[in-house]
Order: C-alpha cells, then structure tokens, then sequence
C-alpha cells in the first residue's frame, strides 16, 4: 500500500522534500551550500536569470507547491526581478512552511547560509508531522520522456513504457508524455485519438508548431547519433518515441505547469508558443523532466538506448534501459533492463508489468537508482506561452 | 560463410511492416533469412537497423510499426539493408555526419 503525504489542497505526494530555492545565479552558491550542509531529503532548484520571465515564475510556484516538496526556503540575492514576494505568497497559501531569505539583507554568503541551514532543520522537524494517508495508483501523475535513443528505443524500452501507460491510465492514473518536436510524422494518429474534435485540431496544430519552431532554429530532432543507431528518418524515430504514449484515448493538451484535472492521456506541449525567443525549447532532456514535475508528475520513465545517467530534484526518475549492450555498461545506473526483450529473455508485456511494479516500489517510498546516487539535476530557462501571460500567472 | 542462427536476429514489429529490425549484431557474410526469402548481409549491421521484409519499389512507402517512416528512393531488394541511401523522409532530410557507414 502507498503511504502518501498530504497536502492542504487535497493533493499527495510520495516525497517529503525540503526544496532550497535561488531566484538567480548571484544565489546559487549560498543556496547549494545550505543543501550541501544540511541532512535529509533537501534539494537545490533555481532559476539563473536576472530578468523576468513569467513561464518561469509560473513554473517555480507549480515546482514549490509539487506534492513531493513539504517545505521551502526562497533565497534571494536581492535586487534580481524574480517576483519573489509572489512566489512566498503561493507558497504560504498552499499551507507549506515558507521563509525567504533576501542575501543583501540578512547580511551575506556566511550568514545567509547560517540561518538557511537553521530554517531547514526547524522545517524537518514539522514536516515529521505531515499526514500520512492511503494513496491508490489513481492518485499518481506519471510522466515519461525518452534521451539518447537509437533503433532500439522504439522497439523495447517505449512500447513497454506505452504497455503500462495503458494499465496506469486503465487503474484511473494520469499519464503524460512529450516533446510534440519528436512526434513529426504522428499527427495525424495522434489527432485520431483525441476525445474530441477540438482536442484533435489542438493536437495537430502543437505539432506543426513544433516542426515551424525547429525550422527556423535550423535544427531538427534528428542526430548523427539516431542514424549510427539504425533510425533513417524523423518520422521513424518520432514513431518510436511516440510508442511511449500507449494506445488509450488522449485526454487533453498540457502546457508546462498545468496539472491533468482527470485521469487519462496527456499530450505536453513543450515547444513554446509565438516566434522564436531565448533559443531552443528545451536544452536538454532535464529541462523536459522539469516541465513533467511542474505538471505534477509524482515521477518520470526515462528510456534511453545510447544510456543517460541522470535523475531529478522533486520528483524521482525511473530509468530505463532498451539497449541491452548499454545496459551491460551502465546497470548500475538503471532501474529496468528492457533490453532483455532482444534476447528473448522478457517479453514487452513483462517489462511493461514490471515498470507498473517499479512504479508502485518508488511510490511507496524505495528508491531509484538516480536517487541512491545522489543524482538531483534541475534546470529552468526562459520560454514563451500565451498562457502565463494573460491574468496573473496562473492557468 | 558463418553459419549463425539468424532467424532470430530480426524482429517484424507489425503484420504490416516492410522491414525487420535487426536485434543482434550482422556481420558481412552472415546469412539471413525471413519467410522464404534469404540474402547475405553486405556489410557489419548493427542492433536497430532495418532490413526489407521483401522487395520494395522505388516511389514505395516504407513501413515500420505499422506506419510510414518514409519513402523508397530506389528499388530495394528482399533482406537489403534499409537506410538513408534508399529511404528518404516525406518531412525534413536526415543529416549525418560526413563519411558515416552507419556501422
């Protein structure tokens, strides 16, 4: 049985993470020291720039109130453009224990960091007190994502993760994938699978906004490396990557920050909206996990066949493995070996049982591989959606 | 000639599909055969490439899970290699590096 934590607004989660908080660079130091000196589940999160950003602000005050996090300290350097007042205020309101140390005023790197370490264990000791309560797999949000894929991705690890997003979303789940700039070619099965008419034009559209987007960067989701691998074309590898997404009914369109309101299939829009600005949607595949965690993702399936190691602040990552030769090299790094299925030593519905099972292990409190390695990787940069910029923050 | 088992270095992913993936490493020389049809493989093949389940015409499309992942540029014989030189995107061209084998 999963024991989750409850939150005020009803939502539980399966960590009880203290989150430390830099609202700019000039604050990275001091707050990575306070995580640093600190005992426990505490993480460091921020966000680098000095100017404002409103996906940005959006996207920290979805992280701050994530069910996985029960207590946040902002720091602040003091003269950045981060709102950090709201950012204190939503925090409060949701009920968690929150301070904000501003680094000009508390009086520097030393004190600063002195009284950040103090905060955290006072706030370690109150969150002892968070309510335990039952938690079925139809409370739990799952994201996935895939990173270093080659043929063998599309083959193993992604329909196995597609095999138990069927199964999660059937036990009443809420299931995410991503990255419309990586499923060029499946528009039109993708709309074909939408609840409704709107859904599916809505679909359609954020994929070819993708591929516009990537053209005018000059790039495509395609590399040297997905070729080495087997992958001939863009729609071959989108059609392994979209093999994550299962065969159930998409629910609905997500953008970065808006919570499943029911349980289903979500489609994440990552690929910001308007023209090109601040470069590339998403640098790398954290920034992805990222954008899942601030969907409310409890954790992410991460397939990957070239091999990444990486894990995540907030929420875990379940890694794994397509490739079995990459799995012979880095095992100590992933979780499932759906590469086992070449061999004939699995099948895919066996591995996609057993990511349910591991699923399930994380939720009640066993810890992934990334998370046992210390891996807590966050990265948040500056995007563009209509959505954050209309009335306040908040979609 | 290597003798290997290597009906089960390939895999049919879908009824439909016109290729086979390949599931353990190819070497030159090995032989291969699928559903009556055998050829021996040109060149080292790597886990993830393709291979054509049966003759494919040029203008044909190709497909892999059950869906079309692009189009013949040439005539492509049963259990040939099936890459960039014979199969192009309908969206964006593939790049690769300079010189590349896809070894």
């Amino acid at each position: 049985m999963i024991r989750g934590y409850l939150r005020e607004d009803g939502r539980k989660g399966i960590r009880n993470a203290v989150a430390v908080v830099y609202l700019v660079e000039c604050a990275h130091h001091v707050a990575r020291q306070i995580v640093e000196q600190s005992e426990g589940e505490v993480q460091c999160i921020g966000f680098p720039g000095c100017f404002p950003n409103r996906y940005a602000q959006n996207m920290m005050e979805k992280l701050c109130t994530h069910p996985n996090v029960g207590a946040v300290l902002v720091v602040s350097l003091g003269c950045e453009s981060f709102d950090r007042q709201r950012l204190h205020a939503v925090v409060e309101s949701s009920g968690r224990p929150v301070s904000t140390m501003v680094i000009q005023q508390v009086g520097g790197t030393l004190d600063t960091i002195a009284q950040g370490r103090q905060w955290v264990q006072e706030a370690q000791i109150q969150l002892r007190d968070t309510p335990r309560v039952d938690m079925a797999v139809s409370d739990l949000v799952i994201g996935t994502v895939c990173g270093g894929s080659d043929g063998t991705s599309g083959i193993t690890g992604n329909p196995a993760v597609g095999l138990a997003f069927d199964a999660l979303v059937d036990q009443g789940a809420r299931c995410i994938f991503e990255e419309t700039g990586e499923l060029i070619g499946c528009e039109s099965h993708l709309a074909s699978r939408a609840v409704n008419p709107i859904l599916a034009k809505a679909l359609d559209e954020s994929v070819k906004k993708a591929a516009r987007y990537y053209a005018t960067l000059g790039y495509g989701s395609f590399a040297p490396g997905n070729a080495d691998g087997g992958l001939t074309t863009i729609e071959e590898k989108s059609l392994g990557a979209y093999a994550k997404s299962g065969s159930r009914p998409i629910t609905g369109l997500l953008k970065p920050g808006d919570f499943p309101v029911e349980s289903g299939l979500y489609l994440l829009d990552v690929v910001p909206d308007g023209e090109v600005r601040f470069g590339f949607p998403n640098i790398s595949d954290n920034a992805e996990i990222v954008e899942m965690i601030a969907c409310g993702a409890h954790m992410t399936l991460f397939v990957t066949g070239r091999g990444s190691v990486v894990g995540s602040a907030i929420s875990p990552v379940i890694k794994i493995a397509a490739n079995p030769q990459m799995y012979e090299r880095l095992s100590g790094d992933m979780d499932i070996n759906a590469g086992s299925i070449l061999s004939g030593q699995t099948t895919l519905v066996e591995v996609g049982q057993q990511i349910v099972e591991t699923i399930i292990a994380v939720a009640e409190g066993a810890e992934t591989k990334s998370e046992a390695l210390g891996h807590r990787e966050f990265i948040l940069t500056y995007k563009y959606f209509e959505s954050n910029e209309s009335q306040g923050t908040n979609c | 000639m290597r003798s290997k088992d290597t009906a089960s270095s390939v895999l049919l992913l879908d009824d439909a599909d016109n290729v086979l993936v390949v599931i353990k490493a190819l070497e030159a020389g090995d032989i291969v055969r699928y559903e009556g049809e055998q050829a021996s493989v040109a060149a080292p093949l790597g886990i993830g490439h393709k291979l054509a389940r049966r003759a494919i015409g040029k203008g044909a499309a190709v497909v892999k899970l059950g869906m079309q992942i692009g189009v013949a540029t040439q005539d492509i014989e049963p259990l040939a290699h099936v890459h960039s030189h014979c199969l192009a995107s309908l969206y964006t061209a593939s790049h690769q590096r300079d010189g590349d084998n896809n070894d």
